[in-house]
Protein backbone atom coordinates (compact mmCIF):
# COMPACT_ATOMS: atom_id res chain seq x y z
CA UNK A 1 0.00 0.00 0.00
CA UNK A 2 3.06 2.20 0.86
CA UNK A 3 4.65 1.47 -2.48
CA UNK A 4 1.40 2.48 -4.43
CA UNK A 5 1.07 6.28 -2.85
CA UNK A 6 5.22 6.52 -3.34
CA UNK A 7 6.02 6.40 -6.66
CA UNK A 8 3.18 8.40 -8.14
CA UNK A 9 4.04 10.96 -5.61
CA UNK A 10 7.84 10.61 -6.80
CA UNK A 11 6.95 10.42 -10.11
CA UNK A 12 5.20 13.96 -9.41
CA UNK A 13 7.47 15.91 -7.67
CA UNK A 14 10.27 14.99 -10.64
CA UNK A 15 7.81 16.41 -13.16
CA UNK A 16 6.96 20.02 -10.86
CA UNK A 17 10.84 20.39 -10.57
CA UNK A 18 11.09 19.91 -14.04
CA UNK A 19 8.21 22.28 -15.00
CA UNK A 20 9.95 24.97 -12.18
CA UNK A 21 13.46 24.72 -14.16
CA UNK A 22 12.28 24.94 -17.05
CA UNK A 23 10.32 27.92 -16.46
CA UNK A 24 12.84 29.51 -14.66
CA UNK A 25 15.85 28.82 -17.33
CA UNK A 26 15.18 27.66 -20.46
CA UNK A 27 11.63 28.85 -21.18
CA UNK A 28 12.32 31.38 -24.03
CA UNK A 29 12.39 35.31 -23.20
CA UNK A 30 8.69 36.70 -23.06
CA UNK A 31 8.26 40.49 -24.77
CA UNK A 32 10.69 43.09 -23.82
CA UNK A 33 8.18 45.56 -21.95
CA UNK A 34 7.44 48.84 -23.74
CA UNK A 35 8.93 52.32 -23.28
CA UNK A 36 6.82 53.45 -20.59
CA UNK A 37 7.36 50.56 -18.33
CA UNK A 38 11.50 51.13 -18.85
CA UNK A 39 11.00 54.53 -17.70
CA UNK A 40 8.61 53.48 -15.31
CA UNK A 41 10.77 50.70 -13.54
CA UNK A 42 13.95 53.11 -13.87
CA UNK A 43 12.30 56.20 -12.16
CA UNK A 44 10.60 54.25 -9.52
CA UNK A 45 11.67 54.46 -5.86
CA UNK A 46 14.43 51.30 -6.13
CA UNK A 47 16.96 53.75 -8.97
CA UNK A 48 15.41 57.19 -8.74
CA UNK A 49 16.51 58.22 -11.94
CA UNK A 50 14.38 60.85 -13.63
CA UNK A 51 14.17 59.84 -17.30
CA UNK A 52 13.45 62.67 -19.90
CA UNK A 53 13.98 60.19 -22.91
CA UNK A 54 14.52 56.32 -23.57
CA UNK A 55 17.15 56.63 -26.88
CA UNK A 56 16.87 53.14 -28.05
CA UNK A 57 16.48 49.44 -27.39
CA UNK A 58 19.34 47.50 -28.83
CA UNK A 59 19.24 43.75 -28.48
CA UNK A 60 22.73 42.55 -27.98
CA UNK A 61 21.56 38.87 -27.87
CA UNK A 62 17.54 37.34 -27.80
CA UNK A 63 18.28 38.04 -23.67
CA UNK A 64 20.39 40.68 -23.44
CA UNK A 65 19.47 44.33 -24.15
CA UNK A 66 21.41 47.93 -24.09
CA UNK A 67 18.90 51.03 -23.19
CA UNK A 68 20.70 54.59 -23.45
CA UNK A 69 18.69 56.64 -21.79
CA UNK A 70 18.56 60.87 -20.80
CA UNK A 71 17.53 62.26 -17.76
CA UNK A 72 15.65 65.60 -16.99
CA UNK A 73 19.17 67.05 -16.11
CA UNK A 74 20.37 66.16 -19.62
CA UNK A 75 22.89 63.59 -18.18
CA UNK A 76 23.20 60.11 -20.79
CA UNK A 77 23.28 57.15 -19.42
CA UNK A 78 23.13 54.03 -20.05
CA UNK A 79 21.16 50.65 -18.89
CA UNK A 80 21.21 47.12 -18.84
CA UNK A 81 18.49 44.54 -18.94
CA UNK A 82 18.83 40.77 -18.83
CA UNK A 83 16.37 37.94 -19.03
CA UNK A 84 16.27 36.17 -15.79
CA UNK A 85 14.01 33.74 -13.75
CA UNK A 86 11.53 33.97 -16.05
CA UNK A 87 11.72 38.02 -16.20
CA UNK A 88 13.14 41.29 -17.63
CA UNK A 89 15.48 42.36 -15.01
CA UNK A 90 17.61 45.58 -14.80
CA UNK A 91 20.91 44.38 -14.41
CA UNK A 92 22.61 47.67 -14.04
CA UNK A 93 22.45 51.16 -14.80
CA UNK A 94 24.79 54.09 -14.54
CA UNK A 95 25.00 58.05 -16.06
CA UNK A 96 27.72 60.24 -16.09
CA UNK A 97 30.20 59.81 -18.93
CA UNK A 98 32.27 56.06 -18.17
CA UNK A 99 32.20 53.97 -20.61
CA UNK A 100 31.22 50.37 -19.13
CA UNK A 101 31.58 46.66 -20.22
CA UNK A 102 29.20 44.47 -20.15
CA UNK A 103 30.53 40.84 -19.69
CA UNK A 104 27.00 38.73 -20.41
CA UNK A 105 29.14 35.45 -19.92
CA UNK A 106 32.33 36.02 -17.61
CA UNK A 107 34.11 32.81 -19.00
CA UNK A 108 33.84 34.19 -23.10
CA UNK A 109 35.33 37.10 -23.39
CA UNK A 110 33.43 36.90 -26.93
CA UNK A 111 30.13 37.84 -24.94
CA UNK A 112 31.64 41.02 -23.63
CA UNK A 113 30.68 44.80 -24.75
CA UNK A 114 31.63 48.17 -24.55
CA UNK A 115 29.08 50.29 -23.99
CA UNK A 116 28.96 53.99 -23.81
CA UNK A 117 26.31 57.29 -23.74
CA UNK A 118 28.22 60.59 -23.66
CA UNK A 119 26.14 63.87 -23.92
CA UNK A 120 26.72 65.54 -27.70
CA UNK A 121 28.22 68.74 -26.44
CA UNK A 122 31.66 66.79 -26.31
CA UNK A 123 31.74 66.97 -29.77
CA UNK A 124 33.57 63.25 -29.92
CA UNK A 125 35.40 62.16 -32.99
CA UNK A 126 36.36 58.62 -31.80
CA UNK A 127 36.53 56.91 -28.74
CA UNK A 128 40.05 54.58 -28.15
CA UNK A 129 39.55 51.51 -25.71
CA UNK A 130 42.63 49.98 -24.25
CA UNK A 131 43.31 46.23 -22.73
CA UNK A 132 46.29 47.01 -20.53
CA UNK A 133 48.26 44.61 -18.05
CA UNK A 134 51.36 46.44 -16.41
CA UNK A 135 54.90 45.05 -16.83
CA UNK A 136 55.94 42.89 -14.49
CA UNK A 137 58.23 40.09 -13.12
CA UNK A 138 59.00 37.79 -10.12
CA UNK A 139 61.89 35.14 -8.39
CA UNK A 140 60.60 32.56 -5.82
CA UNK A 141 62.87 29.99 -5.62
CA UNK A 142 65.06 30.54 -7.73
CA UNK A 143 62.27 30.46 -10.34
CA UNK A 144 61.63 33.47 -12.55
CA UNK A 145 58.73 34.99 -14.49
CA UNK A 146 58.44 37.43 -16.41
CA UNK A 147 55.06 39.49 -17.75
CA UNK A 148 55.42 40.82 -20.50
CA UNK A 149 53.61 44.45 -20.43
CA UNK A 150 50.23 45.17 -22.90
CA UNK A 151 48.53 47.38 -24.36
CA UNK A 152 46.46 46.73 -27.16
CA UNK A 153 44.04 49.29 -28.24
CA UNK A 154 41.03 49.65 -30.47
CA UNK A 155 38.84 52.58 -31.81
CA UNK A 156 35.53 52.79 -32.71
CA UNK A 157 34.10 55.64 -34.44
CA UNK A 158 31.52 57.91 -32.02
CA UNK A 159 29.40 58.83 -35.17
CA UNK A 160 26.16 60.95 -35.50
CA UNK A 161 24.27 59.27 -32.57
CA UNK A 162 25.57 59.91 -28.67
CA UNK A 163 25.17 56.31 -27.54
CA UNK A 164 26.95 52.93 -29.15
CA UNK A 165 28.39 50.37 -28.15
CA UNK A 166 30.93 47.46 -29.86
CA UNK A 167 32.48 44.30 -29.24
CA UNK A 168 35.82 42.95 -27.84
CA UNK A 169 38.37 42.34 -31.00
CA UNK A 170 39.35 39.08 -31.68
CA UNK A 171 42.82 39.73 -31.25
CA UNK A 172 42.05 41.05 -27.46
CA UNK A 173 39.48 37.57 -27.24
CA UNK A 174 42.69 35.64 -27.96
CA UNK A 175 45.06 37.04 -25.37
CA UNK A 176 42.45 36.84 -22.75
CA UNK A 177 41.84 33.40 -23.19
CA UNK A 178 45.28 32.55 -23.21
CA UNK A 179 46.10 34.31 -20.19
CA UNK A 180 42.68 33.26 -18.09
CA UNK A 181 43.60 29.43 -18.73
CA UNK A 182 47.13 30.12 -17.50
CA UNK A 183 45.99 32.04 -14.29
CA UNK A 184 43.52 29.06 -13.55
CA UNK A 185 46.44 26.64 -13.73
CA UNK A 186 48.41 28.74 -11.90
CA UNK A 187 46.57 28.57 -8.80
CA UNK A 188 47.64 25.76 -6.53
CA UNK A 189 45.78 23.34 -4.68
CA UNK A 190 46.64 23.10 -1.15
CA UNK A 191 46.24 24.14 2.65
CA UNK A 192 49.65 25.03 3.10
CA UNK A 193 50.23 26.75 0.08
CA UNK A 194 50.48 30.85 -0.23
CA UNK A 195 48.70 31.95 -2.93
CA UNK A 196 49.40 35.84 -4.35
CA UNK A 197 47.21 36.34 -7.17
CA UNK A 198 49.06 37.82 -9.98
CA UNK A 199 48.63 41.38 -11.53
CA UNK A 200 45.63 41.03 -13.83
CA UNK A 201 45.24 42.93 -17.14
CA UNK A 202 42.21 46.03 -17.11
CA UNK A 203 40.34 47.93 -19.52
CA UNK A 204 40.62 51.63 -20.47
CA UNK A 205 39.06 54.43 -22.47
CA UNK A 206 40.35 57.68 -24.02
CA UNK A 207 38.25 59.46 -26.07
CA UNK A 208 39.17 62.22 -28.78
CA UNK A 209 36.86 65.16 -29.51
CA UNK A 210 36.70 67.18 -33.01
CA UNK A 211 39.42 69.39 -32.44
CA UNK A 212 41.85 66.31 -31.48
CA UNK A 213 41.97 67.20 -27.42
CA UNK A 214 41.67 63.67 -25.62
CA UNK A 215 40.67 65.28 -22.57
CA UNK A 216 38.29 63.93 -20.30
CA UNK A 217 34.61 64.27 -21.74
CA UNK A 218 32.83 66.45 -19.03
CA UNK A 219 29.90 68.00 -20.61
CA UNK A 220 27.40 68.45 -18.73
CA UNK A 221 29.36 68.50 -15.99
CA UNK A 222 27.31 65.94 -13.59
CA UNK A 223 28.50 63.32 -11.08
CA UNK A 224 27.41 60.49 -11.82
CA UNK A 225 25.76 57.49 -10.37
CA UNK A 226 24.25 54.31 -10.87
CA UNK A 227 24.00 50.40 -9.81
CA UNK A 228 25.88 48.05 -11.04
CA UNK A 229 26.17 43.81 -10.74
CA UNK A 230 28.91 41.92 -10.60
CA UNK A 231 28.97 41.45 -14.75
CA UNK A 232 29.86 45.18 -15.52
CA UNK A 233 32.89 47.41 -14.83
CA UNK A 234 33.97 50.42 -15.40
CA UNK A 235 36.58 51.44 -17.78
CA UNK A 236 39.66 53.56 -16.52
CA UNK A 237 40.11 56.77 -18.09
CA UNK A 238 43.65 57.17 -19.40
CA UNK A 239 45.69 60.04 -20.10
CA UNK A 240 48.22 60.46 -22.88
CA UNK A 241 50.78 59.98 -20.18
CA UNK A 242 49.15 56.55 -18.98
CA UNK A 243 49.82 54.98 -22.14
CA UNK A 244 52.94 54.19 -24.92
CA UNK A 245 52.45 56.36 -27.97
CA UNK A 246 54.29 55.49 -31.12
CA UNK B 1 44.81 16.05 -22.41
CA UNK B 2 47.85 14.74 -20.39
CA UNK B 3 48.16 10.98 -21.97
CA UNK B 4 50.66 9.62 -19.49
CA UNK B 5 48.83 10.48 -16.31
CA UNK B 6 45.75 8.87 -17.84
CA UNK B 7 47.30 5.77 -18.20
CA UNK B 8 48.58 5.91 -14.95
CA UNK B 9 45.87 6.82 -13.47
CA UNK B 10 44.02 3.99 -15.17
CA UNK B 11 46.65 1.42 -14.39
CA UNK B 12 46.46 2.62 -10.30
CA UNK B 13 42.45 1.86 -10.96
CA UNK B 14 42.81 -1.29 -12.25
CA UNK B 15 45.28 -2.16 -9.34
CA UNK B 16 42.56 -1.19 -6.62
CA UNK B 17 40.66 -3.37 -8.88
CA UNK B 18 42.42 -6.73 -8.77
CA UNK B 19 43.13 -6.14 -5.12
CA UNK B 20 39.35 -6.21 -4.55
CA UNK B 21 38.95 -9.21 -5.87
CA UNK B 22 41.50 -11.02 -4.50
CA UNK B 23 39.47 -10.04 -1.21
CA UNK B 24 36.16 -11.10 -2.34
CA UNK B 25 37.13 -14.70 -3.54
CA UNK B 26 39.17 -15.28 -0.73
CA UNK B 27 35.86 -14.17 1.79
CA UNK B 28 33.62 -17.12 3.03
CA UNK B 29 30.62 -14.68 4.11
CA UNK B 30 30.59 -11.98 0.81
CA UNK B 31 29.36 -8.56 1.19
CA UNK B 32 27.06 -6.83 -0.83
CA UNK B 33 28.88 -5.56 -3.98
CA UNK B 34 27.45 -1.83 -4.65
CA UNK B 35 28.35 -1.60 -0.60
CA UNK B 36 32.08 -2.59 -1.00
CA UNK B 37 32.49 -0.05 -3.82
CA UNK B 38 31.31 2.35 -1.50
CA UNK B 39 33.60 1.77 1.00
CA UNK B 40 36.57 2.05 -0.62
CA UNK B 41 35.48 4.53 -2.09
CA UNK B 42 35.09 5.97 1.14
CA UNK B 43 38.05 4.60 2.86
CA UNK B 44 40.35 7.07 0.23
CA UNK B 45 39.14 9.80 2.35
CA UNK B 46 42.01 10.77 4.46
CA UNK B 47 43.59 13.76 5.78
CA UNK B 48 47.24 14.47 3.84
CA UNK B 49 49.87 16.79 3.29
CA UNK B 50 50.77 18.64 0.16
CA UNK B 51 54.22 18.01 -0.61
CA UNK B 52 56.14 20.34 -3.30
CA UNK B 53 57.77 17.95 -6.16
CA UNK B 54 58.68 18.75 -9.47
CA UNK B 55 56.56 21.44 -10.50
CA UNK B 56 53.24 20.30 -8.28
CA UNK B 57 52.09 19.09 -5.32
CA UNK B 58 51.87 15.93 -4.05
CA UNK B 59 49.70 14.62 -1.34
CA UNK B 60 50.66 12.47 1.01
CA UNK B 61 48.06 10.75 3.10
CA UNK B 62 48.83 10.82 7.06
CA UNK B 63 44.82 10.11 8.40
CA UNK B 64 42.64 7.16 7.62
CA UNK B 65 39.44 9.58 8.26
CA UNK B 66 37.84 7.43 6.03
CA UNK B 67 38.24 4.54 7.75
CA UNK B 68 36.95 5.69 10.96
CA UNK B 69 33.78 7.02 9.98
CA UNK B 70 32.89 3.30 8.56
CA UNK B 71 34.45 1.90 11.57
CA UNK B 72 32.16 4.31 13.44
CA UNK B 73 29.26 2.85 11.32
CA UNK B 74 29.88 -0.55 11.07
CA UNK B 75 31.46 -1.73 14.12
CA UNK B 76 28.28 -1.76 16.30
CA UNK B 77 25.67 -3.52 13.46
CA UNK B 78 25.41 -7.44 13.71
CA UNK B 79 27.49 -7.39 16.69
CA UNK B 80 30.60 -6.59 14.45
CA UNK B 81 30.17 -8.96 11.38
CA UNK B 82 29.70 -6.31 9.19
CA UNK B 83 32.85 -4.54 10.28
CA UNK B 84 34.39 -8.24 9.62
CA UNK B 85 33.30 -8.13 5.83
CA UNK B 86 33.83 -4.38 5.16
CA UNK B 87 37.18 -3.44 7.07
CA UNK B 88 39.33 -4.90 4.31
CA UNK B 89 38.05 -2.73 1.98
CA UNK B 90 38.01 0.63 4.37
CA UNK B 91 41.56 -0.16 4.40
CA UNK B 92 42.20 -0.82 0.88
CA UNK B 93 40.41 2.64 -0.03
CA UNK B 94 43.26 4.27 2.64
CA UNK B 95 46.39 2.11 0.62
CA UNK B 96 44.67 3.13 -2.61
CA UNK B 97 45.57 6.76 -1.58
CA UNK B 98 49.90 5.28 -1.71
CA UNK B 99 48.78 3.82 -5.01
CA UNK B 100 47.89 7.30 -6.40
CA UNK B 101 51.06 8.76 -4.44
CA UNK B 102 53.13 6.30 -6.40
CA UNK B 103 51.67 7.64 -9.73
CA UNK B 104 52.31 11.20 -8.99
CA UNK B 105 55.86 9.98 -8.05
CA UNK B 106 56.29 8.47 -11.49
CA UNK B 107 53.99 10.52 -13.78
CA UNK B 108 56.76 13.56 -14.12
CA UNK B 109 59.22 10.94 -15.12
CA UNK B 110 57.51 9.55 -17.70
CA UNK B 111 56.37 13.10 -18.89
CA UNK B 112 59.68 14.38 -19.17
CA UNK B 113 60.95 11.30 -21.30
CA UNK B 114 58.02 12.35 -23.54
CA UNK B 115 58.03 15.01 -23.36
CA UNK B 116 61.46 17.00 -23.02
CA UNK B 117 60.59 19.76 -21.06
CA UNK B 118 63.82 21.79 -22.28
CA UNK B 119 62.82 21.14 -25.93
CA UNK B 120 60.65 23.86 -27.97
CA UNK B 121 58.91 20.88 -29.88
CA UNK B 122 57.03 19.69 -26.66
CA UNK B 123 55.51 22.98 -26.86
CA UNK B 124 55.32 24.21 -30.03
CA UNK B 125 54.48 21.12 -32.02
CA UNK B 126 51.91 22.38 -35.07
CA UNK B 127 52.82 25.79 -35.75
CA UNK B 128 50.82 26.22 -39.41
CA UNK B 129 47.92 27.79 -37.86
CA UNK B 130 50.01 30.54 -35.65
CA UNK B 131 49.37 34.16 -36.05
CA UNK B 132 51.39 36.88 -34.35
CA UNK B 133 49.24 39.57 -32.34
CA UNK B 134 50.69 42.56 -31.26
CA UNK B 135 50.51 42.78 -27.52
CA UNK B 136 52.30 46.54 -27.35
CA UNK B 137 52.60 49.15 -29.49
CA UNK B 138 57.03 49.58 -29.45
CA UNK B 139 56.89 47.04 -31.67
CA UNK B 140 57.02 47.12 -35.96
CA UNK B 141 53.30 45.37 -37.64
CA UNK B 142 54.87 42.01 -38.27
CA UNK B 143 53.74 38.28 -39.43
CA UNK B 144 54.70 34.82 -38.75
CA UNK B 145 57.48 33.61 -40.63
CA UNK B 146 56.51 30.08 -40.66
CA UNK B 147 59.46 28.74 -42.93
CA UNK B 148 61.81 29.92 -41.09
CA UNK B 149 60.91 28.31 -37.56
CA UNK B 150 59.99 25.09 -39.30
CA UNK B 151 63.99 25.15 -40.42
CA UNK B 152 65.22 26.25 -36.69
CA UNK B 153 63.09 24.00 -34.95
CA UNK B 154 66.31 21.31 -33.80
CA UNK B 155 68.31 24.31 -33.41
CA UNK B 156 66.57 27.15 -31.09
CA UNK B 157 68.25 26.59 -27.43
CA UNK B 158 66.94 26.96 -23.70
CA UNK B 159 68.23 29.76 -21.70
CA UNK B 160 67.80 31.32 -18.68
CA UNK B 161 65.09 33.76 -18.21
CA UNK B 162 65.85 37.14 -16.69
CA UNK B 163 63.03 38.54 -15.39
CA UNK B 164 64.59 41.04 -13.46
CA UNK B 165 66.92 42.42 -15.67
CA UNK B 166 64.38 42.24 -18.38
CA UNK B 167 62.29 44.18 -15.95
CA UNK B 168 64.65 47.00 -14.95
CA UNK B 169 66.26 47.14 -18.52
CA UNK B 170 63.58 49.07 -19.76
CA UNK B 171 63.90 51.93 -17.22
CA UNK B 172 67.34 52.25 -17.60
CA UNK B 173 67.02 55.39 -19.54
CA UNK B 174 65.33 56.97 -17.12
CA UNK B 175 61.90 57.11 -18.86
CA UNK B 176 58.38 56.65 -17.39
CA UNK B 177 56.73 53.32 -16.29
CA UNK B 178 54.28 53.89 -19.53
CA UNK B 179 56.66 54.73 -21.99
CA UNK B 180 59.20 52.18 -21.96
CA UNK B 181 59.38 49.77 -24.94
CA UNK B 182 58.14 46.35 -24.07
CA UNK B 183 60.82 43.34 -24.79
CA UNK B 184 58.10 41.05 -25.99
CA UNK B 185 55.59 42.92 -27.63
CA UNK B 186 54.14 39.88 -30.10
CA UNK B 187 51.70 37.00 -28.54
CA UNK B 188 52.38 34.02 -31.15
CA UNK B 189 48.66 32.13 -30.56
CA UNK B 190 46.54 29.30 -32.09
CA UNK B 191 49.54 27.18 -32.25
CA UNK B 192 49.10 23.67 -30.14
CA UNK B 193 51.72 21.88 -27.44
CA UNK B 194 52.41 18.41 -28.50
CA UNK B 195 49.49 16.03 -28.29
CA UNK B 196 48.71 14.20 -24.83
CA UNK B 197 51.39 16.39 -22.87
CA UNK B 198 48.42 17.80 -21.00
CA UNK B 199 50.58 21.40 -21.96
CA UNK B 200 48.72 24.90 -22.73
CA UNK B 201 50.91 27.54 -23.34
CA UNK B 202 50.92 30.85 -23.53
CA UNK B 203 53.97 32.12 -26.18
CA UNK B 204 55.43 35.96 -26.47
CA UNK B 205 57.70 36.86 -29.18
CA UNK B 206 60.66 38.89 -28.67
CA UNK B 207 60.82 42.15 -30.53
CA UNK B 208 63.69 40.59 -32.42
CA UNK B 209 62.26 37.77 -33.64
CA UNK B 210 64.39 35.49 -32.23
CA UNK B 211 63.26 34.53 -28.58
CA UNK B 212 60.21 33.01 -27.63
CA UNK B 213 58.69 33.46 -23.90
CA UNK B 214 56.81 30.13 -23.35
CA UNK B 215 54.42 30.35 -19.86
CA UNK B 216 53.45 27.20 -18.62
CA UNK B 217 51.18 26.85 -15.50
CA UNK B 218 54.06 25.67 -13.70
CA UNK B 219 56.80 27.23 -14.94
CA UNK B 220 58.76 29.99 -17.85
CA UNK B 221 60.78 29.00 -20.08
CA UNK B 222 63.18 30.91 -22.55
CA UNK B 223 64.22 30.00 -25.96
CA UNK B 224 66.54 31.76 -28.41
CA UNK B 225 66.99 31.38 -31.87
CA UNK B 226 69.78 32.26 -34.79
CA UNK B 227 67.45 33.72 -37.14
CA UNK B 228 64.33 36.16 -36.72
CA UNK B 229 61.24 34.19 -37.46
CA UNK B 230 58.91 37.21 -37.95
CA UNK B 231 58.42 39.09 -41.50
CA UNK B 232 57.37 42.27 -42.14
CA UNK B 233 53.38 42.24 -42.15
CA UNK B 234 51.15 45.20 -44.12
Amino acid sequence: MRKKVLVPLLLIMILISCGIFYWYYLAPPATFPDQEEIKAILSGPNNRVGIAEIQDTIFLDDKHVYIPFITKEEDHGISFWEWKKHEWQLSSFSTGSMPQIWKMDSDDPSSYYIIWNFHPENNLEYLTFFLIKERGFSVTEGKHHYDPGIQMDYRAEAGKKSYGYTSIPSEWQNYMAAENKLMEERKPNGLFADFFPPAQYYFGWQATSADGSTEYPSYPNLNGFGSGGSSTEHLRFLNDNDIFIR
Amino acid sequence: MNAPEVVLNLLAWGAVFILARRIYTKQESKPIIWKLVIVILVGLFSFSINLPYMDQQIKLAILPLGVWILYGIYSRKNEGISWDQYRKYAWLGFFANFIFLAVSLINPLIHCAIFPGNEISTYLSNSNKGKIIQTHPSADHKKLDRDSLLIQMDSIKEEPVFSEKWYYETFESGIERSKAEERFPYQLARTKAKWGSGIDPMIFVEQDGKGLLISTGQKQLYFRAEKTFLKKGE
